[in-house]
């Protein structure tokens, strides 16, 4: 059986997946710039910097992942269910936010 | 050796979701002699339900003359855990296809794919040679879907293109008794067709042939296309030429007599009109009400063979 694209408008959630880019890179640009987000202001502990790598890493896991899902999705939509796309994703967002949020 | 007849009920009672507890309680029977009857264990004739109520049982699931209905679309579901057996979780409908097989099947897909969602929710069409049948298939929302046509080997998919989009509306209101027996099978066609016009276009695009022209065509010979001197065999490009030649008379086994030459037909004599009217009497004709129709014999029905006896064949 040949893997066509199938004729399902993925558009809504390219919109979502967007929608969580802008919002990371817009807290990035918050942290960066202003200095009262800064984390390490109110509280600091051990190691903070070396949490910060591991939860980078895992966030861009976690993309990469997610981006691999959803390819796959657009192959053969009744094999990888949307949830299983949108679930490792909203993880994504989550944790790279914690390391943006931690970093300074 | 089981009886198929268990085995059928024991798979479309997994797809259906009926449970024992239901079942026995749709029937008027008791849990404990539909046990006994499906596991096929040695009891007396009081201890199973009577024919009576396997009729019952069989017409709840939909089987109608030793088959599934064909005037509606069955709805089957098959529930994935996280860590599931393929060949268990889908022992009901190998069994249904290993019975009633061999069948198509097609991808029912919404038309906007839903961007935030936690369920796993997959429907299929299945398309048997007397019904139709939708197979709902709910994984987990972490895991992939572990349904593949390529696993059964009665079963294939109906075209290359195996996903059909529904509008939404439709497809969220997909449950028991939603589509009917023609939506099925338009859906499923529209699937099967839809790579064949993808190749139509093609080629008409290689041969330069614009859709304005096929129109045209069309529309002009009212669709008595194979009278043209060219036509284009399938898909494949190879151009048949045809002759615009009227076809031959089918030789004809009766025999028609002589004609008759005009020197043998003998001229009838003239007749005066006035006295052929005088010379033949004009007698009453009674009109006599025509006796109604003896009733025609009921044409004897089938015998009803509710019989599964095939055994089932094992792979």
């Amino acid at each position: 059986m040949d893997n066509q694209q199938s004729s399902i408008n993925h558009g809504l959630a390219s919109t979502v997946y967007s929608v969580g880019i802008v919002l990371l890179m817009s807290a990035s640009t918050a942290v960066s710039n202003v200095p009262a987000l800064a984390f390490s202001s109110y509280f600091d502990f051990l190691y903070r910097k070396e949490v910060c790598v591991v939860l980078y890493a895992l966030g861009a896991l976690l993309g990469i992942y997610t981006w691999y899902r959803h390819g796959k999705r657009k192959e053969m939509p009744w094999k990888f269910p949307q949830s299983s796309v949108f679930l490792p994703y909203c993880l994504f967002v989550f944790v790279t936010l914690l390391a943006i949020a931690i970093t300074k | 050796m089981l009886n198929i007849n268990e085995n059928v009920v024991k798979a479309l009672m997994t797809l259906r979701g009926i449970t024992l507890e239901n079942m026995a309680n749709l029937i008027h029977a008791t849990e404990a002699q539909l046990w006994m009857w499906l596991e096929g264990a040695e009891a007396s004739e009081e201890e199973k339900p009577s024919a009576d109520r396997e009729r019952e049982i069989l017409a709840l699931l939909g089987l109608h003359e030793n088959r599934p209905r064909g005037d509606v679309v069955h709805y089957w579901t098959i529930r994935e855990n996280f860590l599931c057996n393929v060949r268990t979780t889908y022992a009901p409908l190998l069994v249904m296809l290993e019975v009633f097989g061999p069948a198509k099947v097609v991808h029912l897909a919404r038309e906007n794919d839903p961007a935030v969602t936690t369920e796993a929710t997959a429907y299929f069409g299945l398309q048997f040679d007397t019904f139709f049948a939708i197979l709902e298939v709910q994984g987990h929302a972490w895991r992939s879907i572990r349904f593949d046509p390529d696993l059964f080997s009665n079963l294939t998919w109906a075209s290359s293109a195996p996903s059909v989009a529904i509008p939404d509306a439709e497809y969220d209101k997909l449950e028991p008794g939603a589509l009917s027996v023609f939506s099925m099978h338009k859906r499923i066609q529209f699937s099967t067709e839809v790579p064949l016009w993808d190749s139509l276009r093609e080629l008409a695009l290689d041969r330069g042939i614009r859709a304005e022209e096929v129109i045209t065509l069309l529309q002009s010979s009212n669709g008595d296309v194979l009278n043209r001197a060219e036509r284009v065999e399938g898909v494949t490009g190879a151009r048949v030429e045809v002759r615009d030649t009227p076809l031959e008379a089918p030789a004809v086994a009766v025999k028609l007599p002589p004609v008759q030459t005009p020197q043998a037909v003998a001229t009838p004599p003239a007749v005066k009109q006035e006295a052929a009217v005088a010379a033949v009497p004009v007698t009453p004709v009674q009109v006599t009400a025509p006796s109604p129709a003896a009733p025609s014999a009921p044409k004897p029905r089938p015998a009803r063979t509710d019989d599964f006896s095939v055994p089932l064949r094992r792979q």
